[in-house]
């Protein structure tokens, strides 16, 4: 039964955010991630057991378990979802963080082992294939136009806003070229949100927004200059959760990426709860 | 044409648009139920029942046609010689049920999609999700009286 049905010649979204409803692999209550924040690090490792993550294994951490269960989120996603080509422009963040690993190692003259990076949207070996040769037009015209000629930039900080900016408006194209409503207000938000951040991150180190606009995605975006820090802040992870909400009711691609982003976004959450427990346990043994 | 085609052609309708609506209906709560139940096999029970619904659509088209059938006298052998405005007046009497059939059955499917995934999520809600959907149900009932009576109405 985990194979996907294929009625009519079209695989069924019925039958993925069915599967989604039944998955184990559940996204925590506010509940749950408040008996979380409240337990000591030994009770919050249990109870995340008991929330359906893993087990903790000898020798495995609690960040490994989190990564585990990140994975096979991420493994389930892809299997369940009826449409291949858009499942993997949820990877986006994914693919970018592997190019510019490749071309960093490759401009350093590291050897990589692919197996160590994370699974995106484009396969691992094509893009170190891509990154070895320059050539990039096995990535669709959006990224080769974007990409070539990279391996010229020396500046580490702009090869990584140029690869982010790449992949990130080869996700927002091909989602409006294949009509997904969904994904095009997911991204357009996203874009803006991580905009605005870094309009303020900028500002915060007294630069001049003009001088990094390779830094920004390619999104329209308010810098919101009469508003603090802390309303920015705010605003910008009240208009993600908004969307993300909205995508909820649609009962295509949409509900399926809510479902990933939200357990990526827990996942994030876990990693600095914990850290931040670690580090308050530190903290009291030393003193 | 004739009046008995086109009493004919109001049953052939019926039957048939009331059935379409269904399966579609049924096949997206098929769908939606064997996502949830490869994931938990123990709520097939519960999911089957919601999965059911929109079926019945296409049991009262049928059921419309039947009676058009035995009242024009096509299921006996002896079929009436009908005018052709009796003839329409079996066609319109036939469509109610013909019409919401179709559309109650898909919109009774897209609302059991619903109550399978919320049962998924909650098995316990199963119950509120077969109320929410059997009241889809009512409407299709009321074109089922409808038709019913307006072919009974009709004077041969």
């Amino acid at each position: 039964m985990s194979e996907q049905y294929n009625v009519y010649g079209k695989k069924s979204y019925e039958y993925a955010l069915g599967r989604i409803s039944g998955t184990p692999h559940r996204i925590l209550t506010v509940e749950m991630l408040g008996r979380l924040r409240e337990a000591d690090t030994p009770t919050a490792e249990k109870l995340l057991a008991d929330f359906g993550y893993p087990q903790k294994a000898d020798g495995q951490s609690i960040y490994d378990v989190i990564e585990q269960e990140k994975n096979t989120v991420a493994a389930f996603v892809r299997e369940i979802s009826p449409d291949e080509e858009l499942v993997n422009l949820l990877f986006f963040e994914e693919d970018a963080l592997n190019l510019k690993f490749l071309l960093k190692a490759e401009k350093t003259g590291t050897p990589v082992n692919t197996d160590t990076l994370t699974e995106g949207g484009f396969s691992k070996e094509l893009l170190r294939v891509c990154v070895q040769t320059g050539d990039y037009s096995m990535l669709g015209e959006t990224l080769e136009e974007a990409l070539t000629g990279i391996e010229a930039e020396d500046d580490p900080c702009k090869i990584s806003c140029k690869v982010d900016n790449a992949v990130f408006a080869y996700a927002l194209s091909k989602a409006k070229a294949k009509h997904c409503r969904a994904l095009e207000a997911l991204f357009t938000v996203y874009g803006a949100g991580k905009n605005r951040l870094t309009a303020l991150r900028l500002k915060r180190l007294h630069k001049d927004a003009a001088d990094y606009d390779f830094a920004f995605l390619p999104v329209a975006f308010t810098a919101d200059e009469s508003k603090d820090e802390a309303q920015i802040l705010a605003d910008t992870d009240a208009k993600l959760s908004n969307v993300l909400t909205d995508l909820s009711y649609d009962d295509g691609i949409g509900a399926i990426a809510q479902y990933y982003f939200r357990k990526k976004a827990e996942a994030a959450a876990l990693r600095l709860m914990f850290a931040e427990k670690a580090s308050q346990a530190q903290t009291e043994g030393t003193t | 044409m004739s009046g008995l085609s086109i009493a004919i052609i109001g049953a052939a309708l019926c039957a048939a648009l009331a059935g379409c609506g269904s399966a579609i209906g049924v096949m997206a709560a098929g769908k939606a139920a064997a996502g949830v139940t490869s994931e938990k096999p123990e709520l097939f029970g519960k999911l089957l029942v919601l999965q059911a619904l929109p079926g019945t659509q296409g049991i009262y088209g049928f059921l419309t046609a039947i009676l058009i059938m035995v009242q024009i006298g096509v299921l006996g052998g002896n079929a009436v010689d009908l005018t052709a405005a009796q003839g329409w007046q079996f066609f319109g009497a036939a469509m109610p049920m013909a019409i919401t059939g179709l559309v109650s059955g898909i919109a009774q499917g897209k609302t059991a999609v619903g109550a399978i995934h919320m049962t998924g999520k909650q098995p316990d809600a199963s119950g509120k999700g077969i109320t929410m959907t059997a009241l889809v149900e009512t409407y299709a009932i009321l074109a089922l009286l409808t038709s019913i009576l307006l072919i009974y109405g009709i004077q041969l």
